[in-house]
């Protein structure tokens, strides 16, 4: 049967993205997970992968232009129904309804120009949500008056707007800077965020990774980061309230736990995609998926199925970091742990003044889901887990 | 009506939904009663409470005289001396003789005696128009209802809440108004098998959609519901939002899905001024002004008494094709509304 | 291997594990860390091409030995003298 292969959302901000490249040909055979496409969005270039197993039978899109989430790229025969969403509504609903050649570019460009030679009309028709569009993107009000020719600006002749003008490098950087301001202002704007801290002896876990990794070659090593999310992930499948989305003024649990890692992108920014199934995996096969993630990061090439999915998110700064990371949730998210630097500290062990690898984990939770004693908890329960490595 | 396979879905009406909550109310509480007008030996006028005279006798399934005013007032007691009644007032047109008791007695004992009484109080009335009913029979006061504080309302909508709501409005503390449309009770549907109980604080999204939201409840729902049918042919897809307690509203919800969407029609069967889609509005624009793509838009009945010719009567209330052509409206280049 | 040759190597070796750092603005005396906001699966990364390449052992407790583009090529002439 035939199918439509859409622009996924890959991300509760994400609104559209501009296709940079075709990975399939029409009539080359694609397999369910396999990348199609290249779309060049706010996070970088992100590599969509196809929803079926089946052939490719035709672009609707060509590189360059810049879609909305959810638009057609390509139609597809595939094998058995269909596995794509229909229609992927998209978090932040831009107008796909109606196709970008709805607009009447001679009508628009002509009426600019009298628009121009009178100067800015004194009141102009823009909608709020436009607006304010307009000012996360940078747009003046004044181009916006010129595109509108007199109409009424929406969100979506902005979009087009900023779709037309060519995004300089430095402007890539200031979008994605953009993201993050959007998604973190509404998550201090929309959760209502409480924090919780946990220190812990890190050592047997220190000790068991360095008995582990001892006599394994370098690639095949562990790193803390990967035992720390494991844990998180466990916990935050054991404990409810923690795994999901709040969304339609709800909390929606997530069947399976899908770990966000904050990865930090050079030159600023960063990005939180997410190593999927992190609860069940193994330790070895977390480590794998996690050290491909990084370097998919860092070339530039993220597959879209990692980027909405992370249903929870562990962020650390690192060797290098402070001794408490207070995290901001990443909406609609509802809990991220922010892991400390493991510092040596003086440690009380069985009434025993003793230096121990020390190491603080923050819990920010939405408490519109869960209340402080549950986030207890939930970072008792990682600590419990990291206490005891050999269980992971 | 017996369910035999606690998991199996059962096809019902609403009425019937109606008695059985009031069967499960009446079977599990020695302190609930049921009056009103004709509820016993006739089975009530909707035919809610048939068969209940029987089965749970007169002293808990009683007739009284024709006098709002009078079994609403010993309902009010009846709450207060430690009872739960429920009280069936025929029809909301009728409720305007018992607004002194409601208004003045139900809503306000509580907060006037500091808390040491209340009123536990559930009043179950049928509402709304379209059934020639005349004007002075099609009323829709729910919305005028949900002005008084004090006062809970709660309006099922589906076959579900019909089911479910009841025990919710006899377990709160406050006097509960239940506002029953006339024209769901012949409404079929499936009973959803073990569904969680419901409270009187949400409203829920019935269809999710991305280029408008519906705000609506009551019959005027199931009207939303085809109309978004109709506009996603066209490429529209319309959330709807049932709005469920008309008092508390659940303005998260409706904030939520208006900032998604950034479009919003309301419907309600109410007219326009003064009413609840004028506060539904409010809400919307006072809090999530910036969110807007497009003006609110509104679809309420004709500013007059509800005619009584049919065609008439139609062409006053809200209709399938009227929300839709206001959200194309909202959703249009122009901007224009309706 | 002279210092130069093996300071070359590790330039190509950081750039294939870190393909979005510039190879002429690498400053061999300052932390990569700070210099490119190498995370520990960064360092792990590193590590892992520099031990393959040149065929010597590296503990977990070397690993800060690789900090520094100049401190690496250090450590790493001294594994191979070694390793001779």
């Amino acid at each position: 049967m035939k199918a439509e292969f859409r622009l996924p959302s890959l991300g509760a901000d994400m609104e559209s993205a501009t296709l940079t490249e075709w990975l399939k040909k029409p009539g080359e055979r694609v397999r369910h997970g396999e990348a199609l496409a290249t779309v060049e969005t706010t996070k970088g270039l992100i590599d969509i992968e196809s929803n079926d197993d089946g052939q490719l039978l035709e672009y609707l899109v060509v590189p360059g232009s810049k879609v909305p989430v959810g638009a057609v790229l390509a139609r597809l025969e595939v094998e058995g129904p269909s596995q794509a969403p229909e229609a992927p509504p998209p978090p932040q609903a831009v107008a796909t309804r109606q196709p970008a050649a709805a607009e009447s570019p001679a009508s628009a460009s002509a009426a600019a120009v009298t628009t121009a030679q009178e100067g800015p009309e004194p009141h102009a028709r823009i909608s709020p949500a436009a607006r304010r569009r307009a000012h996360e993107l940078g747009i003046s009000l004044l181009e916006l008056q010129r595109a509108a020719a007199g109409g009424i600006v929406h969100i979506e002749d902005v979009e087009k707007l900023a779709a037309s003008k060519p995004a300089a490098p430095a402007d890539a950087r200031a979008m994605m800077r953009a993201t993050i301001g959007a998604a973190m202002a509404r998550a201090k704007r929309e959760i209502p965020h409480y924090y919780l801290g946990h220190s812990l002896d890190f050592g047997p876990a220190r000790d068991w990774l360095t008995r582990y990794n001892a006599p394994l070659a370098v690639k095949d090593r562990l790193i803390d980061a990967v035992l720390i999310t494991k844990a998180v992930a466990l916990a935050a499948s054991r404990i409810e309230g923690f795994n999901g989305y709040f969304r339609n003024g709800r909390f929606e649990p997530a069947a399976d736990v899908h770990a966000g890692a904050a990865i930090a992108v050079r030159g600023g920014g960063l990005v939180a995609p997410a190593l999927l199934y992190a609860d069940r995996r193994r330790l070895t096969e977390l480590m794998q998926d996690f050290s491909a993630l990084v370097t998919r990061v860092r070339a530039g090439h993220l597959r879209s199925g990692e980027f909405a999915a992370a249903t929870i998110t562990v962020t650390s700064l690192g060797a290098d970091g402070v001794d408490v990371l207070y995290p901001i949730i990443n909406p609609p998210q509802v809990a991220i742990v922010g892991v400390g630097a493991t510092r040596d500290q003086a440690w009380t062990h069985e009434g025993q003044l003793v230096v121990r690898p020390v190491l603080t984990l923050a819990l920010a939770a939405d408490h519109r889901v869960t209340d402080g004693r549950a986030g207890a908890r939930f970072l008792r329960a990682v600590a419990d887990l990291l206490a005891h490595p050999e269980s992971l | 009506m017996q369910n035999p396979q606690p998991d199996a879905a059962v096809r019902i009406t609403y009425r019937d939904a109606v008695r059985e909550a009031l069967r499960d109310a009446l079977t599990g509480n020695p302190l609930v009663f049921l009056m009103g007008e004709d509820v016993g030996r006739y089975g009530g006028s909707y035919a809610v409470s048939k068969g209940l005279l029987e089965e749970f006798g007169p002293e808990r399934i009683r007739d009284t005289p024709l006098s709002e005013s009078a079994f609403v007032g010993a309902g009010i007691g009846a709450a207060l001396g430690g009872l739960r009644p429920i009280v069936e007032v025929m029809t909301v047109n009728f409720s305007l003789l018992a607004l002194d008791q409601i208004m003045n007695n139900a809503a306000t004992l509580s907060h006037m005696s500091g808390g040491q009484l209340s009123v536990p109080i559930v009043i179950r009335l049928a509402t709304g128009a379209g059934r020639q009913l005349g004007a002075q029979h099609s009323h829709s006061l729910e919305g005028w209802y949900a002005h008084i504080p004090g006062l809970r309302i709660a309006v099922p909508a589906t076959i579900d809440d019909a089911r479910h709501m009841l025990a919710a409005a006899l377990a709160s503390p406050d006097p509960v108004l239940l506002f029953e449309h006339l024209y769901l009770y012949n409404m079929e549907g499936e009973l959803t098998p073990g569904a969680a109980p419901v409270d009187l604080d949400h409203a829920a999204i019935r269809r999710p959609g991305r280029d408008v939201t519906l705000v609506s409840y009551g019959w005027s729902l199931h009207k939303c519901l085809a109309a978004a049918q109709t506009l996603s042919q066209e490429g529209i897809e319309a959330e709807v939002l049932d709005l469920r307690t008309l008092r508390p509203l659940d303005e998260a919800a409706i904030l939520a899905s208006v900032r998604r969407t950034r479009r919003a029609v309301i419907v309600d069967e109410g007219w326009r001024s003064g009413s609840l889609s004028a506060e539904v509005t409010t809400r919307i624009v006072e809090q999530a002004f910036y969110d807007l793509d497009a003006p609110v838009a509104r679809v309420c009945t004709a500013e007059v008494p509800v005619p009584y010719a049919r065609h008439l009567e139609e062409a006053a209330l809200p209709s399938p094709a009227g929300i839709a052509a206001a959200v194309r409206g909202v959703v249009s280049r122009s901007g224009s509304g309706i | 291997m002279d210092p130069n040759e093996i300071r070359a190597r590790l330039l190509t070796l950081l750039t294939t594990v870190a393909p979005d750092v510039e190879p002429l603005s690498v400053d061999p005396a300052q932390a990569l860390s700070d210099q490119f906001d190498f995370d520990s699966m960064d360092a792990l990364h590193f590590a892992a091409a520099v031990s393959e390449a040149f065929g010597i052992v590296i503990a977990e407790t070397e690993y800060p030995e690789l900090t520094s583009l100049e401190r690496a090529g250090r450590f790493v002439a001294a594994k191979l003298a070694q390793k001779r």
